[in-house]
């Protein structure tokens, strides 16, 4: 999954990218909101955070923008001011939650994570596949109870396949949303991946989970199962 | 008009009784020159004499005459059944007034002692004569009678036309008042421009303080808000730092951040409420509650919560909009955040006070945390900002209006909150 976030702050700026890094999401950040409006009409992200108070162009105004030109990524808004006023104008203009400054990384974990789960049509942090179970709060992924070993990379390919499992991702999509934009891409990267995820998530070659549609990119194959608590999206 | 009342009262008073005491000196040189000596070379006076006062019995008119030993020459014959009373002390040559009261009437006296030198050698003789002093009172009665009958008719016409007079000129005074008020009950901005010219000075300072207090307010609000702004960022780089390792000094460091930050969020929205001291304009409740609606809807989208908004189109609410935004979004994202699926608003008027009614099928609120909410609305002051800054927020604007809070179950099963202000 990748970020964006626009913060003028320089230092708030760089402590937020390192621990949603951290925390295995591609980030990228932008210091004013003319250069964050540009990067979030170019790029393909996941999620945006936007402070209300930039420079150049406000917050307010960079989603406007984002949502007349048809972006549909979810958007989290930090604002310093916590009144109501601000949080009822940003939601109108196009933002989906907002977090008032100042806020626990925690706190706003979690609320990226709801973001993502509920932009992808999942409504529980856990989603079930029969014996394959992932849970996204905890980025676990669990074969008939056993988690499985795997590394960042893996586990933010796994993810986005199954957040976007009613579409075809194409190998430059996949890279696009688990790399930043500083990465050195290599798309056949992503092909070890797959076939190591396929290795780790159905060692019997029964379940096949993840299908290959030839020149096109790969799919998530199998259906969410109502194991023992309701998962389907509303 | 009282004290010319008064100078005319005591310059009439005064008249008459001089006009009475000349009357008494003229009666007693009359009699003075009626008097004689007979052959005995004793006073002697006709017992009817020219001033026919004196020769009546029911005369309010009294004369004698005496010698310095008591004893009496001659009564007049309205002396009858009367006495005079004997002078204190005798100056020869002097007329000596007084007064005296006798059968609940009174009198006016004058004595006047003269010696008549004869044959037989000197003889002081005193002459005495006495004035009811009735006719004297009722004049003057009927004079003040008249005088403050006159008076007080024309004080009255001239407070009558002074009233007109007034009431005409004070007009656009009034009538700034009546502006003023609207203006204070949000139901215009400023002052119109239809006055006379005299006034048009005083309309203008005042559409200019108005402007000028509505600037103030924005300007204010908007260094509150950079300094939110300014203060809230490195707050939140301090914790972030803070944050990354955990041991006891950082805690510590934490909860101290927390504090910060808790104490400026609270004071500084504290500072932002405007309250019913500035002129607000009278705002339109139903647009504003959905919009919050809305924008929380959003927020909590997972929980597909199903509101019902009973506010008529043009319910209008005196009060600053900041200030509208923080009360129903506090309480709106309470019901939120506690509701199962339900929230329920309504709005209504009662009299000049609006009830906002927020409800929702939650958990509640029990009946001790229902007195503590509702005990900090009393003690804001002291209130210990942190957990539940909102209620506290809530609690703070009802104080500046003087609205109130009651919190009680829903229908719904969950708690419900009625604001009225």
């Amino acid at each position: 999954m990748r970020l964006l976030i626009i913060e003028d702050e320089p230092n708030l700026r760089d402590q937020l990218q390192k621990y949603l890094q951290k925390q295995g999401y591609a980030v990228d950040a932008a210091e004013d909101g003319e250069s964050g409006y540009f990067m979030g009409r170019e790029y393909p992200f996941d999620l945006a955070i936007v402070d209300l108070g930039l420079p150049k162009l406000s917050g307010i105004e960079v989603i406007q923008k984002w949502r007349e030109i048809d972006k549909k990524f979810p958007i989290l808004i930090l604002t310093a001011r916590g009144n109501w006023q601000d949080k009822v104008e940003g939601l109108e203009a196009g933002a989906d939650d907002y977090l008032v400054k100042p806020f626990h990384n925690e706190e706003l974990l979690a609320r990226t994570r709801a973001l993502l789960r509920r932009s992808a049509g999942v409504s529980q942090p856990t989603i079930n596949f029969n014996s394959i179970r992932i849970n996204i709060s905890a980025q676990t992924v669990l074969v008939n109870e056993q988690e499985l070993d795997l590394t960042a990379y893996e586990y933010k390919v796994i993810e986005y396949l199954v957040m976007n499992s009613d579409k075809v991702i194409s190998k430059t999509e996949l890279t696009d949303h688990i790399y930043d934009q500083d990465f050195d891409r290599d798309s056949n990267v992503i092909e070890v991946f797959v076939g190591r995820l396929r290795k780790k998530l159905d060692p019997d070659g029964t379940l096949k989970p993840i299908e290959t549609l030839r020149g096109r990119g790969y799919r998530w194959s199998l259906n969410q199962s109502n194991a023992d608590e309701v998962t389907t999206a509303p | 008009m009282t004290l010319t009342g008064l100078v005319l009262d005591k310059a009439f008073r005064n008249n008459v009784e001089r006009a009475q005491r000349e009357n008494l000196r003229t009666q007693i040189y009359t009699l003075l020159a009626t008097a004689e000596l007979d052959e005995q070379d004793k006073l002697y006076l006709p017992e009817n004499i020219t001033e026919p006062r004196l020769n009546i019995s029911e005369s309010t008119l009294h004369a004698r005459v005496i010698t310095d030993t008591r004893k009496a020459i001659w009564r007049s014959k309205s002396m009858l059944g009367k006495d005079i009373g004997f002078p204190k002390k005798i100056i020869i040559g002097e007329l000596m007034f007084s007064e005296f009261e006798q059968n609940n009437n009174s009198y006016t006296l004058l004595n006047f002692a003269t010696q008549w030198v004869s044959d037989k050698g000197e003889q002081t003789y005193i002459f005495q004569i006495a004035e009811n002093k009735n006719v004297f009172n009722s004049q003057v009665m009927l004079f003040r009678k008249n005088l403050w009958g006159w008076l007080a008719g024309v004080s009255l016409i001239l407070i009558i036309i002074q009233t007109i007079i007034l009431r005409w000129g004070l007009k656009p005074l009034r009538h700034v008042a009546e502006e003023l008020i609207k203006i204070e009950e949000g139901k215009a901005k400023k002052l119109s421009d239809e006055y006379p010219k005299e006034i048009t000075p005083l309309t203008n300072n005042l559409n200019q303080l108005l402007d000028s207090s509505q600037q103030q307010l924005t300007r204010y609000r908007d260094a509150l808000g950079n300094m939110a702004h300014s203060l809230k960022t490195p707050i939140a780089v301090l914790q972030g730092i803070v944050n990354e390792t955990s041991n006891k000094e950082n805690d510590v460091a934490l909860e101290q951040l927390a504090t910060i930050n808790n104490i400026v969020e609270y004071q500084l929205q504290r500072a932002a409420t405007v309250g019913r001291l500035q002129l607000s304009d009278a705002i339109n409740l139903r647009p504003i509650t959905q919009k919050i609606i809305d924008s929380l809807n959003k927020v909590y989208k997972d929980k597909n919560i199903n509101t019902q908004l009973d506010i008529s189109n043009n319910l209008m609410m005196k009060i600053d909009q900041g200030d509208l935004y923080e009360l129903l979004g506090n309480l709106l994202e309470n019901a939120f955040k506690w509701c199962h699926t339900k929230v329920d608003i309504s709005a209504k008027q009662i009299n000049e006070e609006i009830q906002i009614t927020i409800e929702d099928d939650g958990p509640g609120i029990n009946k001790n945390e229902q007195e503590r909410i509702l005990l900090r609305g009393q003690r804001a002051d002291q209130d210990t900002p942190g957990h539940g800054l909102g209620l506290a927020m809530v609690n703070n604007i009802l104080l500046l209006y003087k609205g109130k809070m009651e919190i009680s179950e829903s229908s719904l099963g969950g708690a419900k909150i009625i604001i009225t202000l």
